[in-house]
């Protein structure tokens, strides 16, 4: 596909957070143990839907349709299930982009870690997130257009004000 | 052969010895019937037949046995009768295109050249021989003093011009067949092609081929054999240093203001000289210095590193040129203990945290952030969204050009990356050795940035670059330390023991007479200055890696 004219020399990146949460069923109808969601979005909850086109989030084949596709956000499965697996999350740009899809790898967590002396109270529900940049490399202009544009949402500040403590 | 036998086992019996140890009896093939293979047909007739050979000029007749059926072409060996067609030419053929030919050739002396080739079928070393030289030729006055070469030169420049003249002549002879069957005349002029510079130059390499003595003979195995070593090791050699240069710009380019001076200072270590690369990053250090930055995976060669003059000499550059105040060092030294959050407490924005602490230390980097907005305007990454101005920007520092993109990120090439995918990465046998020292700077626990930052922001990604550079180089030296170490404890418990033998006063008389040791090369100074041997030094500055060496020699 021809894609316009890429930008040397010019690098975007882009925040995101990807995971899961995953709580225990309390009341077993099923052999599922557990509800858990897998995600991906912005940090913040900022708006990442103005570059993403579409995410498919492919999980274990037990599953029916185990390619479940978002195309628009809440970019997010829910689903029941035991097992704990890899779920391969791929994350479609824009066709304007020209850009290959990219996936991300991370293990569905559901049982809390193993933490000697405590005891993990019930109910609480395990989370398993990965903070990530994706990096856009020699943008296409419009989809550098597109970047730059933003969701118009709220977003983390440009330039960090001073004395603030994590900036 | 018996007798041997008998000798060495005289207790064993004769039929068993000569079963046993005389010659091994060859296992015997029973007879197999065999029945005569039959065949379908029938016997073929066959008859005594005469023949004639189309090679013959005579008409000879000779019998042989053909098939019955066979039809008699002609005899099978006729074909190899080859047979050279000597030129013929006319006086005018002659007068047209051979006499032009000149070259000091008469007629008479080209006829008589033919017809020798003809009589001897074009064999040039009885022609050459017999040239004027034998009582059949004719008389001549003056013997001409024709070389081999020249008598070849002559026929073959006749038979192209003969060639040519008739390729053009449209009536040719039905008879004259050209030599190749493509019918083509240059097909034909190649065939007759004869350089005789060319020949002779061929005869005089083969002659000094022949000729070549035998040490020649074995000086040419050995460059041969030389040079098929270096072509096989060549994609090793060139694999090596690609990597090498991988490694190397890596680094020159990481930004300074995640990396203070003292820690180029480390990678100035291995430098390979003359293994600039561009830097174009904004943080980056001026032109000198970033020339001299190379990867820590250099040529890990431990005698190479001159730590201590390559600070004074980088600092003495660097302040002039940076013109800016030296930040306090005490933020820095704090920020070095380990654990501390990687993000660390933020910088006053305008001053870098320039500490002129000691080059051992290796993992402080100084500053967090490359916010130098005054000088350029733009930061150049931070951890939120954030579009790095492609290189149009003016800058006014004179040695950097115009601000671009990390250097990390202009060499990604096009397409859509995740970053924790493009950290530096680590050799498989190097991983232990890094996580345990990660473990050993609590690091390694869950959450933290071992295997992989937990937040991989550019500037977390930067400082965990940097951190793995400067813990491989330090793995490197302090084994060489401790190498060099072990070496000198044994060493001394070796003296101990041999002051012990001789008596203390003879040691004392030998000592005096050896010549004074030599004053000690700046590596071994430098060696003792790195991290691997726990100085004094790190003791002040409470190095992490002084420390925990210290605390574990």
């Amino acid at each position: 596909m021809k894609a316009g004219k890429r930008m040397k020399g010019v690098v975007i990146s882009k925040p995101i957070i990807y995971g899961n949460i995953a709580t225990e069923l309390l009341s077993r109808k099923t052999e599922h143990t557990h509800k858990w969601t897998v995600f991906l979005r912005g940090p913040n909850e900022q708006d990442i839907s103005y570059y993403i086109h579409k995410v498919e989030f492919k999980l274990h084949e037990t599953f029916v349709n185990n390619n479940r596709a978002c195309k628009s956000p809440p970019y997010e499965v829910t689903e029941t299930g035991w097992g704990e697996f890899e779920i391969i999350t791929k994350v479609y740009f824009p066709p304007a982009s020209g850009e290959k899809p990219i996936s991300l790898y991370h293990m569905l967590k559901l049982y809390p870690p193993d933490t000697p002396g405590q005891s993990w109270p019930k109910g609480k529900p395990v989370s398993n997130f990965f903070y990530d940049e994706l990096i856009f490399s020699e943008p296409t202009e419009e989809f550098f257009a597109m970047l730059t544009k933003g969701s118009g949402g709220p977003e983390v500040p440009l330039a960090s004000p001073e004395g603030h403590a994590f900036s | 052969m018996a007798h041997k036998a008998k000798q060495r086992a005289p207790a064993m019996s004769r039929e068993l010895t000569s079963l046993c140890l005389e010659n091994q009896t060859v296992p015997v093939a029973l007879d197999q019937f065999q029945a005569k293979p039959k065949f379908g047909t029938r016997a073929a007739r066959w008859a005594w037949r005469g023949f004639k050979s189309s090679a013959r000029a005579d008409d000879l007749v000779l019998h042989h046995w053909t098939k019955a059926n066979e039809q008699f072409t002609d005899y099978f060996y006729a074909r190899f009768n080859a047979q050279t067609k000597p030129y013929a030419y006319t006086d005018d053929e002659y007068g047209q295109c051979i006499e032009p030919l000149g070259g000091g050739w008469t007629r008479a002396e080209t006829d008589y050249l033919l017809r020798l080739c003809a009589q001897f079928d074009l064999r040039f070393l009885v022609i050459h021989d017999r040239y004027y030289s034998h009582p059949d030729c004719p008389g001549a006055a003056v013997a001409p003093d024709r070389t081999l070469e020249d008598l070849k030169a002559r026929y073959y420049a006749v038979g192209r011009a003969l060639t040519q003249h008739r390729a053009g002549a449209d009536d040719g002879d039905p008879e004259d067949v050209p030599l190749q069957a493509t019918n083509k005349l240059a097909d034909d002029l190649e065939l007759l092609r004869f350089d005789k510079d060319k020949e002779l130059e061929r005869k005089q390499h083969l002659e000094a081929l022949f000729r070549r003595t035998d040490e020649e003979i074995e000086e040419e195995e050995l460059l041969v054999a030389e040079a098929r070593r270096i072509e096989a090791s060549e994609r090793r050699l060139i694999h090596e240093r690609e990597a090498l240069l991988q490694a190397h710009a890596m680094f020159e380019e990481v930004p300074a203001s995640a990396i203070g001076p003292p820690l180029k200072v480390q990678f100035a270590q291995t430098v390979e000289p003359g293994l600039a690369s561009p830097s174009a990053t904004p943080g980056a250090e001026s032109g000198p210095k970033a020339r001299r930055g190379s990867a820590p995976e250099g040529p890990g060669d431990a005698a190479t590193p001159r730590p201590l003059k390559k600070q004074k000499s980088l600092h003495g550059v660097a302040t002039p040129q940076r013109g800016r105040p030296a930040g306090s060092s005490h933020k820095a030294q704090a920020r070095a203990s380990p654990g501390a959050g990687l993000l660390g407490p933020p910088l006053p924005p305008s001053a870098l945290a320039w500490s002129s602490a000691s080059p051992g230390r290796g993992l402080g980097p100084r500053s967090e952030r490359s916010d130098s907005p005054p000088q350029f305007g733009v930061p150049t990454f931070s951890t939120e969204d954030h579009i790095v101005k492609p290189a149009v920007t003016v800058v006014d520092a004179p040695e950097i050009g115009p601000i671009t993109v990390p250097a990390r990120d202009a060499r990604l090439g096009p397409g859509v990356f995740l970053r924790s995918d493009k950290l530096f990465p680590i050799s498989k046998s190097r991983l232990d050795a890094v996580n345990q020292f990660m473990g050993q700077l609590s690091l390694s626990g869950p959450h933290t940035i071992w295997p992989r930052p937990v937040m991989v922001t550019a500037a977390v990604c930067d400082r965990f670059d940097s951190l793995q550079a400067t813990i491989l180089p330090l793995l490197d030296y302090k084994k060489v330390a401790d190498k060099l170490e072990t070496e000198i404890q044994v060493l001394r418990a070796r003296r101990r023991m041999l002051v012990a033998e001789l008596g203390a006063q003879r040691a004392e008389a030998i000592l005096d007479k050896l010549p004074p040791p030599a004053p000690l090369p700046d590596h071994a100074h430098d060696r003792s200055a790195s991290p691997g041997s726990g100085g004094a030094a790190h003791q002040r500055k409470g190095s992490t890696a002084g420390s925990r060496k210290r605390s574990s020699a």
